[in-house]
Protein backbone atom coordinates (compact mmCIF):
# COMPACT_ATOMS: atom_id res chain seq x y z
CA UNK A 1 0.00 0.00 0.00
CA UNK A 2 3.07 2.32 0.96
CA UNK A 3 4.32 1.58 -2.08
CA UNK A 4 1.66 2.21 -4.33
CA UNK A 5 0.71 6.15 -2.19
CA UNK A 6 3.97 6.42 -2.78
CA UNK A 7 3.94 5.88 -6.68
CA UNK A 8 1.18 8.08 -7.06
CA UNK A 9 2.91 11.23 -5.22
CA UNK A 10 6.32 10.90 -7.55
CA UNK A 11 3.35 10.92 -10.59
CA UNK A 12 1.44 13.73 -9.60
CA UNK A 13 4.51 15.73 -8.29
CA UNK A 14 5.65 14.98 -11.86
CA UNK A 15 1.90 16.29 -13.62
CA UNK A 16 2.39 19.05 -11.12
CA UNK A 17 5.82 20.36 -12.35
CA UNK A 18 5.06 20.38 -15.47
CA UNK A 19 1.14 21.72 -15.25
CA UNK A 20 0.80 25.18 -16.77
CA UNK A 21 1.08 27.58 -13.93
CA UNK A 22 0.41 30.46 -15.46
CA UNK A 23 -1.24 31.67 -19.21
CA UNK A 24 -1.87 35.15 -20.97
CA UNK A 25 -4.21 36.36 -23.05
CA UNK A 26 -2.19 35.11 -26.56
CA UNK A 27 -3.48 31.56 -25.50
CA UNK A 28 -6.63 32.61 -25.85
CA UNK A 29 -6.68 33.21 -29.25
CA UNK A 30 -8.74 31.57 -31.83
CA UNK A 31 -6.07 30.21 -33.72
CA UNK A 32 -1.90 30.61 -33.16
CA UNK A 33 0.59 29.27 -35.11
CA UNK A 34 4.82 29.65 -35.82
CA UNK A 35 6.71 29.51 -38.66
CA UNK A 36 8.96 27.32 -36.74
CA UNK A 37 9.46 25.48 -33.79
CA UNK A 38 6.92 24.72 -30.99
CA UNK A 39 5.20 26.56 -28.31
CA UNK A 40 6.20 25.77 -24.45
CA UNK A 41 2.60 24.11 -24.94
CA UNK A 42 3.45 21.52 -26.90
CA UNK A 43 6.84 21.05 -25.24
CA UNK A 44 7.08 17.06 -24.29
CA UNK A 45 8.36 15.60 -21.47
CA UNK A 46 11.84 14.82 -23.46
CA UNK A 47 12.25 17.86 -24.68
CA UNK A 48 12.10 19.16 -21.32
CA UNK A 49 14.54 16.53 -20.56
CA UNK A 50 17.10 17.36 -23.32
CA UNK A 51 16.73 21.58 -22.76
CA UNK A 52 16.98 21.09 -18.62
CA UNK A 53 20.39 19.68 -19.21
CA UNK A 54 21.42 22.60 -20.69
CA UNK A 55 20.18 24.78 -17.16
CA UNK A 56 21.20 22.06 -14.60
CA UNK A 57 24.93 23.20 -15.05
CA UNK A 58 25.15 24.95 -10.63
CA UNK A 59 25.12 28.44 -10.39
CA UNK A 60 26.16 30.77 -7.21
CA UNK A 61 23.16 32.65 -7.90
CA UNK A 62 20.45 33.86 -10.57
CA UNK A 63 19.09 32.34 -13.29
CA UNK A 64 20.29 30.21 -16.25
CA UNK A 65 18.55 30.18 -18.96
CA UNK A 66 18.03 27.83 -22.22
CA UNK A 67 16.28 29.49 -25.35
CA UNK A 68 14.93 26.80 -27.59
CA UNK A 69 12.74 29.20 -30.32
CA UNK A 70 14.35 33.07 -30.46
CA UNK A 71 11.78 35.77 -31.09
CA UNK A 72 9.86 33.06 -34.18
CA UNK A 73 7.70 34.89 -35.94
CA UNK A 74 4.03 34.06 -35.22
CA UNK A 75 0.61 34.52 -36.87
CA UNK A 76 -2.66 34.59 -34.95
CA UNK A 77 -6.30 35.28 -35.27
CA UNK A 78 -7.65 37.08 -32.12
CA UNK A 79 -11.30 36.72 -30.77
CA UNK A 80 -13.97 39.34 -31.95
CA UNK A 81 -13.69 42.46 -30.45
CA UNK A 82 -17.03 44.01 -32.03
CA UNK A 83 -20.58 42.46 -32.67
CA UNK A 84 -23.41 44.73 -33.53
CA UNK A 85 -26.81 43.80 -34.82
CA UNK A 86 -29.32 45.78 -36.58
CA UNK A 87 -32.71 44.02 -36.30
CA UNK A 88 -34.21 47.55 -37.15
CA UNK A 89 -36.00 48.73 -40.69
CA UNK A 90 -33.40 51.75 -41.10
CA UNK A 91 -28.96 51.66 -41.12
CA UNK A 92 -27.54 52.56 -37.76
CA UNK A 93 -24.13 54.64 -37.65
CA UNK A 94 -22.42 52.85 -34.64
CA UNK A 95 -19.42 54.54 -33.34
CA UNK A 96 -16.98 51.96 -31.29
CA UNK A 97 -13.76 53.04 -29.48
CA UNK A 98 -11.35 50.06 -29.49
CA UNK A 99 -8.71 50.25 -26.78
CA UNK A 100 -5.77 48.16 -26.99
CA UNK A 101 -3.61 48.03 -23.53
CA UNK A 102 -0.37 46.90 -22.80
CA UNK A 103 -1.66 43.21 -21.40
CA UNK A 104 -2.69 42.50 -25.01
CA UNK A 105 0.93 43.42 -26.71
CA UNK A 106 2.72 40.90 -24.70
CA UNK A 107 1.71 37.58 -23.30
CA UNK A 108 3.36 35.10 -20.63
CA UNK A 109 3.27 32.04 -19.44
CA UNK A 110 5.26 29.83 -17.48
CA UNK A 111 5.72 26.07 -16.92
CA UNK A 112 7.23 23.84 -13.62
CA UNK A 113 8.04 26.34 -10.70
CA UNK A 114 8.78 29.40 -12.67
CA UNK A 115 5.60 31.96 -11.47
CA UNK A 116 4.00 34.87 -13.16
CA UNK A 117 2.65 37.84 -11.07
CA UNK A 118 0.80 40.35 -12.32
CA UNK A 119 1.85 43.96 -12.81
CA UNK A 120 -0.82 46.85 -12.72
CA UNK A 121 -1.63 45.86 -16.32
CA UNK A 122 0.65 43.04 -17.78
CA UNK A 123 2.17 40.05 -16.16
CA UNK A 124 6.03 39.72 -15.43
CA UNK A 125 7.89 36.55 -14.53
CA UNK A 126 8.47 36.46 -10.66
CA UNK A 127 11.91 36.83 -9.26
CA UNK A 128 13.73 38.97 -12.13
CA UNK A 129 13.58 36.25 -15.25
CA UNK A 130 12.69 39.39 -17.21
CA UNK A 131 16.19 40.48 -16.42
CA UNK A 132 17.78 37.20 -17.15
CA UNK A 133 16.24 36.55 -20.66
CA UNK A 134 17.68 40.01 -21.78
CA UNK A 135 14.99 40.58 -24.37
CA UNK A 136 15.19 43.82 -26.31
CA UNK A 137 13.42 47.39 -25.46
CA UNK A 138 10.57 45.99 -27.76
CA UNK A 139 9.54 43.86 -25.10
CA UNK A 140 9.34 46.76 -22.47
CA UNK A 141 5.58 48.34 -21.91
CA UNK A 142 4.24 51.37 -19.51
CA UNK A 143 1.93 50.46 -16.98
CA UNK A 144 -0.71 52.25 -17.93
CA UNK A 145 -0.10 51.89 -22.05
CA UNK A 146 -2.80 51.88 -23.57
CA UNK A 147 -4.28 53.11 -27.37
CA UNK A 148 -7.69 53.88 -28.17
CA UNK A 149 -8.72 53.76 -31.67
CA UNK A 150 -12.19 54.87 -32.50
CA UNK A 151 -14.67 53.23 -35.76
CA UNK A 152 -17.48 54.01 -37.01
CA UNK A 153 -19.75 51.64 -38.75
CA UNK A 154 -22.86 51.79 -40.90
CA UNK A 155 -24.72 49.21 -39.78
CA UNK A 156 -27.36 47.97 -42.54
CA UNK A 157 -30.66 46.58 -41.39
CA UNK A 158 -30.95 42.75 -41.35
CA UNK A 159 -27.51 42.82 -40.69
CA UNK A 160 -24.77 41.82 -37.83
CA UNK A 161 -21.07 43.42 -38.07
CA UNK A 162 -17.99 41.71 -36.49
CA UNK A 163 -15.01 42.78 -35.85
CA UNK A 164 -11.81 40.41 -35.91
CA UNK A 165 -8.22 41.22 -34.98
CA UNK A 166 -5.37 38.72 -36.79
CA UNK A 167 -1.75 39.68 -36.66
CA UNK A 168 1.51 38.98 -36.62
CA UNK A 169 4.13 38.66 -33.56
CA UNK A 170 7.16 36.66 -32.09
CA UNK A 171 7.50 34.05 -29.81
CA UNK A 172 10.83 33.27 -27.38
CA UNK A 173 10.33 30.03 -25.42
CA UNK A 174 12.65 27.78 -23.70
CA UNK A 175 13.52 26.78 -20.38
CA UNK A 176 15.06 28.26 -17.19
CA UNK A 177 16.60 27.40 -13.85
CA UNK A 178 17.12 29.62 -10.72
CA UNK A 179 20.34 28.73 -8.49
CA UNK A 180 20.79 30.23 -4.65
CA UNK A 181 23.65 29.35 -2.53
CA UNK A 182 24.24 26.02 -5.52
CA UNK A 183 20.84 25.23 -4.88
CA UNK A 184 18.36 24.70 -7.61
CA UNK A 185 15.41 26.77 -6.01
CA UNK A 186 13.27 27.35 -9.59
CA UNK A 187 12.78 25.36 -12.55
CA UNK A 188 10.65 25.22 -15.40
CA UNK A 189 9.72 26.83 -19.05
CA UNK A 190 8.96 30.22 -19.96
CA UNK A 191 7.39 31.49 -23.13
CA UNK A 192 7.27 35.44 -24.13
CA UNK A 193 4.93 36.44 -27.15
CA UNK A 194 5.04 40.38 -28.24
CA UNK A 195 2.06 41.32 -30.82
CA UNK A 196 4.30 43.34 -33.56
CA UNK A 197 1.02 43.87 -36.12
CA UNK A 198 -2.74 43.91 -35.87
CA UNK A 199 -4.96 43.58 -38.61
CA UNK A 200 -8.23 44.20 -38.22
CA UNK A 201 -11.12 42.84 -40.44
CA UNK A 202 -14.83 43.79 -41.00
CA UNK A 203 -17.02 41.33 -41.41
CA UNK A 204 -21.01 41.80 -41.74
CA UNK A 205 -23.82 38.67 -42.37
CA UNK A 206 -27.03 38.81 -42.71
CA UNK A 207 -29.33 38.25 -39.22
CA UNK B 1 49.42 76.90 5.99
CA UNK B 2 50.66 73.70 4.49
CA UNK B 3 47.34 72.09 5.65
CA UNK B 4 44.55 74.95 4.63
CA UNK B 5 46.67 74.60 0.91
CA UNK B 6 45.98 70.96 0.99
CA UNK B 7 42.18 71.31 2.06
CA UNK B 8 41.97 74.32 -0.59
CA UNK B 9 43.09 71.73 -2.91
CA UNK B 10 40.84 68.92 -2.26
CA UNK B 11 37.65 71.41 -2.42
CA UNK B 12 39.23 72.86 -5.87
CA UNK B 13 39.79 69.27 -7.15
CA UNK B 14 36.04 68.05 -5.88
CA UNK B 15 34.51 71.07 -7.39
CA UNK B 16 36.33 70.50 -10.63
CA UNK B 17 35.34 66.65 -10.72
CA UNK B 18 31.79 67.63 -9.87
CA UNK B 19 31.83 69.99 -13.19
CA UNK B 20 33.09 67.15 -14.97
CA UNK B 21 31.03 64.70 -14.33
CA UNK B 22 27.54 67.29 -14.79
CA UNK B 23 28.92 67.72 -18.35
CA UNK B 24 29.67 63.78 -18.92
CA UNK B 25 26.27 63.54 -17.84
CA UNK B 26 23.95 64.24 -21.16
CA UNK B 27 21.33 66.72 -20.58
CA UNK B 28 17.89 65.37 -21.30
CA UNK B 29 16.57 66.93 -24.05
CA UNK B 30 12.90 66.94 -25.22
CA UNK B 31 12.46 65.79 -28.69
CA UNK B 32 9.63 65.36 -30.97
CA UNK B 33 9.19 62.60 -33.64
CA UNK B 34 6.58 62.45 -36.76
CA UNK B 35 6.85 59.60 -39.25
CA UNK B 36 5.51 60.60 -43.06
CA UNK B 37 2.46 59.46 -43.08
CA UNK B 38 -0.46 59.31 -45.73
CA UNK B 39 -4.12 60.85 -43.78
CA UNK B 40 -7.01 60.61 -45.95
CA UNK B 41 -10.07 61.11 -44.27
CA UNK B 42 -13.69 61.94 -45.13
CA UNK B 43 -15.26 64.65 -44.69
CA UNK B 44 -18.52 63.86 -43.11
CA UNK B 45 -20.46 64.98 -39.99
CA UNK B 46 -18.60 64.66 -36.59
CA UNK B 47 -15.77 62.66 -38.52
CA UNK B 48 -12.32 63.08 -36.59
CA UNK B 49 -9.10 63.07 -38.06
CA UNK B 50 -6.18 61.52 -35.89
CA UNK B 51 -2.71 63.10 -36.12
CA UNK B 52 0.08 61.07 -34.92
CA UNK B 53 3.47 61.95 -32.81
CA UNK B 54 5.66 60.56 -30.71
CA UNK B 55 7.22 62.29 -27.84
CA UNK B 56 9.97 61.59 -24.70
CA UNK B 57 8.60 63.96 -22.18
CA UNK B 58 4.86 63.67 -21.51
CA UNK B 59 5.20 66.69 -19.03
CA UNK B 60 5.95 69.00 -22.58
CA UNK B 61 3.59 71.78 -23.34
CA UNK B 62 3.08 70.86 -26.54
CA UNK B 63 0.52 67.81 -25.55
CA UNK B 64 -1.45 69.91 -22.84
CA UNK B 65 -4.38 71.01 -24.69
CA UNK B 66 -5.00 73.99 -22.22
CA UNK B 67 -1.44 75.73 -23.50
CA UNK B 68 -2.16 75.06 -27.12
CA UNK B 69 -3.67 78.10 -28.68
CA UNK B 70 -4.17 77.14 -32.01
CA UNK B 71 -3.03 74.20 -34.68
CA UNK B 72 -2.85 75.07 -38.70
CA UNK B 73 -2.43 72.32 -41.16
CA UNK B 74 -0.91 74.00 -44.48
CA UNK B 75 0.91 72.78 -47.37
CA UNK B 76 4.41 73.97 -47.50
CA UNK B 77 4.53 74.05 -51.27
CA UNK B 78 1.35 75.89 -52.19
CA UNK B 79 -0.39 78.90 -50.11
CA UNK B 80 -2.94 76.83 -48.75
CA UNK B 81 -3.74 76.45 -44.89
CA UNK B 82 -6.45 75.74 -42.69
CA UNK B 83 -7.06 75.82 -38.78
CA UNK B 84 -8.13 72.59 -37.28
CA UNK B 85 -10.25 72.05 -34.40
CA UNK B 86 -8.69 69.93 -31.93
CA UNK B 87 -10.80 67.55 -30.35
CA UNK B 88 -8.61 65.74 -27.99
CA UNK B 89 -5.31 64.79 -27.32
CA UNK B 90 -4.83 60.91 -26.17
CA UNK B 91 -1.80 58.53 -25.22
CA UNK B 92 -0.66 55.51 -27.37
CA UNK B 93 1.33 52.57 -27.12
CA UNK B 94 5.53 53.56 -26.34
CA UNK B 95 8.38 52.51 -28.93
CA UNK B 96 12.13 52.64 -28.03
CA UNK B 97 13.98 54.80 -30.93
CA UNK B 98 17.83 55.31 -30.50
CA UNK B 99 17.53 53.97 -26.80
CA UNK B 100 14.87 56.85 -25.84
CA UNK B 101 11.31 56.17 -24.83
CA UNK B 102 8.63 57.54 -26.87
CA UNK B 103 5.28 57.82 -26.48
CA UNK B 104 2.68 57.67 -29.21
CA UNK B 105 0.66 61.05 -28.97
CA UNK B 106 -2.87 60.85 -31.02
CA UNK B 107 -3.31 64.28 -32.11
CA UNK B 108 -7.41 64.12 -33.09
CA UNK B 109 -9.05 67.04 -34.97
CA UNK B 110 -13.07 67.51 -36.08
CA UNK B 111 -12.35 67.08 -39.80
CA UNK B 112 -13.30 70.23 -41.99
CA UNK B 113 -16.32 70.75 -43.97
CA UNK B 114 -14.95 71.91 -47.65
CA UNK B 115 -16.93 71.91 -50.87
CA UNK B 116 -14.45 70.02 -52.80
CA UNK B 117 -11.12 67.66 -51.85
CA UNK B 118 -8.64 69.11 -50.54
CA UNK B 119 -4.79 67.31 -50.65
CA UNK B 120 -2.08 68.46 -49.08
CA UNK B 121 0.81 67.11 -50.99
CA UNK B 122 3.70 68.05 -48.04
CA UNK B 123 1.66 68.68 -45.07
CA UNK B 124 3.01 70.92 -42.20
CA UNK B 125 1.50 70.92 -38.59
CA UNK B 126 2.33 74.50 -37.06
CA UNK B 127 1.05 74.07 -33.36
CA UNK B 128 1.11 77.68 -31.42
CA UNK B 129 1.73 77.42 -27.47
CA UNK B 130 -0.03 79.98 -25.32
CA UNK B 131 3.78 80.94 -24.68
CA UNK B 132 3.95 82.58 -27.85
CA UNK B 133 6.75 79.63 -29.63
CA UNK B 134 5.59 77.56 -32.52
CA UNK B 135 6.75 74.38 -33.50
CA UNK B 136 6.40 73.44 -36.98
CA UNK B 137 6.03 70.02 -37.71
CA UNK B 138 6.12 67.40 -41.32
CA UNK B 139 3.39 65.09 -41.16
CA UNK B 140 3.05 64.00 -44.64
CA UNK B 141 0.65 63.94 -47.13
CA UNK B 142 -3.08 65.09 -45.93
CA UNK B 143 -6.01 64.53 -48.01
CA UNK B 144 -9.77 65.29 -47.26
CA UNK B 145 -12.32 63.85 -49.23
CA UNK B 146 -15.74 65.07 -50.23
CA UNK B 147 -18.66 62.52 -48.74
CA UNK B 148 -21.00 61.94 -51.28
CA UNK B 149 -24.64 60.99 -51.13
CA UNK B 150 -24.29 56.83 -50.89
CA UNK B 151 -25.80 56.38 -54.69
CA UNK B 152 -24.58 52.80 -55.19
CA UNK B 153 -25.14 50.44 -52.09
CA UNK B 154 -22.17 47.38 -52.31
CA UNK B 155 -23.36 44.72 -49.89
CA UNK B 156 -20.14 44.35 -48.97
CA UNK B 157 -19.45 41.03 -46.73
CA UNK B 158 -15.75 41.50 -45.42
CA UNK B 159 -13.09 44.15 -45.63
CA UNK B 160 -9.53 43.79 -44.64
CA UNK B 161 -5.98 45.27 -45.93
CA UNK B 162 -2.36 44.23 -45.79
CA UNK B 163 0.89 45.17 -45.73
CA UNK B 164 3.11 44.17 -48.85
CA UNK B 165 5.44 40.72 -48.21
CA UNK B 166 8.55 41.04 -45.82
CA UNK B 167 7.20 45.49 -45.96
CA UNK B 168 7.59 45.78 -42.05
CA UNK B 169 6.76 49.26 -42.58
CA UNK B 170 2.97 50.37 -41.62
CA UNK B 171 2.29 50.64 -44.80
CA UNK B 172 -1.27 48.92 -46.01
CA UNK B 173 -0.50 47.05 -49.95
CA UNK B 174 -3.59 46.18 -50.84
CA UNK B 175 -7.22 46.07 -49.68
CA UNK B 176 -9.37 43.35 -49.75
CA UNK B 177 -13.22 43.42 -49.86
CA UNK B 178 -15.84 40.13 -50.75
CA UNK B 179 -19.16 41.11 -51.42
CA UNK B 180 -22.60 39.33 -52.52
CA UNK B 181 -23.80 39.47 -56.22
CA UNK B 182 -23.07 41.31 -59.08
CA UNK B 183 -21.19 44.53 -58.87
CA UNK B 184 -21.34 47.67 -61.75
CA UNK B 185 -18.15 48.20 -63.99
CA UNK B 186 -15.70 50.07 -61.65
CA UNK B 187 -14.63 52.97 -63.77
CA UNK B 188 -11.97 54.36 -60.71
CA UNK B 189 -11.12 53.46 -57.05
CA UNK B 190 -9.74 55.99 -55.03
CA UNK B 191 -8.36 56.39 -51.12
CA UNK B 192 -8.13 60.17 -51.21
CA UNK B 193 -4.09 60.19 -51.48
CA UNK B 194 -4.37 58.01 -54.76
CA UNK B 195 -6.68 58.11 -57.02
CA UNK B 196 -6.63 55.44 -59.98
CA UNK B 197 -5.84 52.00 -58.04
CA UNK B 198 -5.10 49.14 -60.12
CA UNK B 199 -7.69 46.15 -58.84
CA UNK B 200 -8.83 42.91 -59.78
CA UNK B 201 -11.79 41.35 -59.62
CA UNK B 202 -12.01 37.41 -58.51
CA UNK B 203 -14.92 35.61 -57.73
CA UNK B 204 -16.86 37.53 -55.24
CA UNK B 205 -13.50 39.74 -53.96
CA UNK B 206 -12.39 42.58 -55.46
CA UNK B 207 -8.39 43.16 -54.56
CA UNK B 208 -7.19 47.22 -54.51
CA UNK B 209 -3.53 47.39 -55.10
CA UNK B 210 -1.94 50.55 -53.62
CA UNK B 211 1.43 51.58 -54.63
CA UNK B 212 4.41 51.50 -52.53
CA UNK B 213 5.94 54.82 -51.04
CA UNK B 214 8.07 56.46 -48.29
CA UNK B 215 4.95 57.22 -46.49
CA UNK B 216 3.27 55.29 -43.80
CA UNK B 217 -0.54 54.41 -44.24
CA UNK B 218 -3.12 52.15 -42.62
CA UNK B 219 -6.18 54.33 -42.21
CA UNK B 220 -8.08 55.26 -45.25
CA UNK B 221 -11.77 55.75 -46.59
CA UNK B 222 -12.27 54.05 -49.49
CA UNK B 223 -14.26 55.44 -52.50
CA UNK B 224 -15.68 52.97 -55.76
CA UNK B 225 -16.68 55.06 -58.93
CA UNK B 226 -18.92 52.82 -61.51
CA UNK B 227 -19.39 53.54 -65.01
CA UNK B 228 -22.97 54.95 -64.42
CA UNK B 229 -21.64 57.97 -62.81
CA UNK B 230 -22.49 56.92 -59.38
CA UNK B 231 -20.38 56.40 -56.50
CA UNK B 232 -19.61 53.87 -53.35
CA UNK B 233 -17.94 55.12 -50.19
CA UNK B 234 -16.36 52.85 -47.51
CA UNK B 235 -15.80 55.12 -44.47
CA UNK B 236 -12.37 55.32 -42.90
CA UNK B 237 -11.23 52.25 -41.04
CA UNK B 238 -8.22 51.47 -39.43
CA UNK B 239 -6.69 48.36 -41.63
CA UNK B 240 -3.22 48.09 -40.01
CA UNK B 241 -2.26 48.39 -35.61
CA UNK B 242 1.69 48.38 -35.39
CA UNK B 243 3.67 48.44 -32.24
CA UNK B 244 6.71 48.72 -33.81
CA UNK B 245 6.42 51.90 -35.94
CA UNK B 246 9.15 53.72 -35.17
CA UNK B 247 11.17 50.62 -35.41
CA UNK B 248 10.91 50.30 -38.80
CA UNK B 249 10.11 53.69 -40.06
CA UNK B 250 13.77 54.58 -40.84
CA UNK B 251 14.30 57.90 -42.98
CA UNK B 252 10.60 58.73 -42.68
CA UNK B 253 11.07 59.92 -39.34
CA UNK B 254 11.35 63.60 -38.67
CA UNK B 255 12.90 64.81 -35.45
CA UNK B 256 12.79 67.87 -33.39
CA UNK B 257 14.23 69.29 -30.75
CA UNK B 258 11.68 70.91 -27.88
CA UNK B 259 12.30 73.76 -25.78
Amino acid sequence: MKRIVFLFLCVLSVYVYHLNVSASSYQGYEKISLSSGKFLDDYTDKDYRDYYKKVHKLKFNGWRVYIVNDEVKATFISETLFSYYNDGYTPIEYEYSLERKSSSKIGLSATGSIGLKMGKTSPKFKNNLDSALKLSADYSVSEDEKETYKMKFLVDPGTQVDLYVYGEGKVTNGVAARYSLFIRVEKGGFEVFLVTTEYQRLEKKKI
Amino acid sequence: MKRILFYLAVILLSICLGVILDKMNPKFQPKLLTVDTEYSYLMKEESIATFSLYVNDLSHDIINETMILRIILEDSEKEDLIELTLYEIDLGHTEVYLNEVFTRVFFRFLVPHLSEDWIFDDAMLRIELTDHTEINLRLGRVTFLKSFEQETLVDWQSLDGFKRTNDLRSRLGEIRLTYIGLLKPITQIEIGTHVNLSFQMIEDTLTIHIPNDDYLLYDVPLRLHFDDGTTFTMPNFMYIVDYQILKESGPMINVYQLD
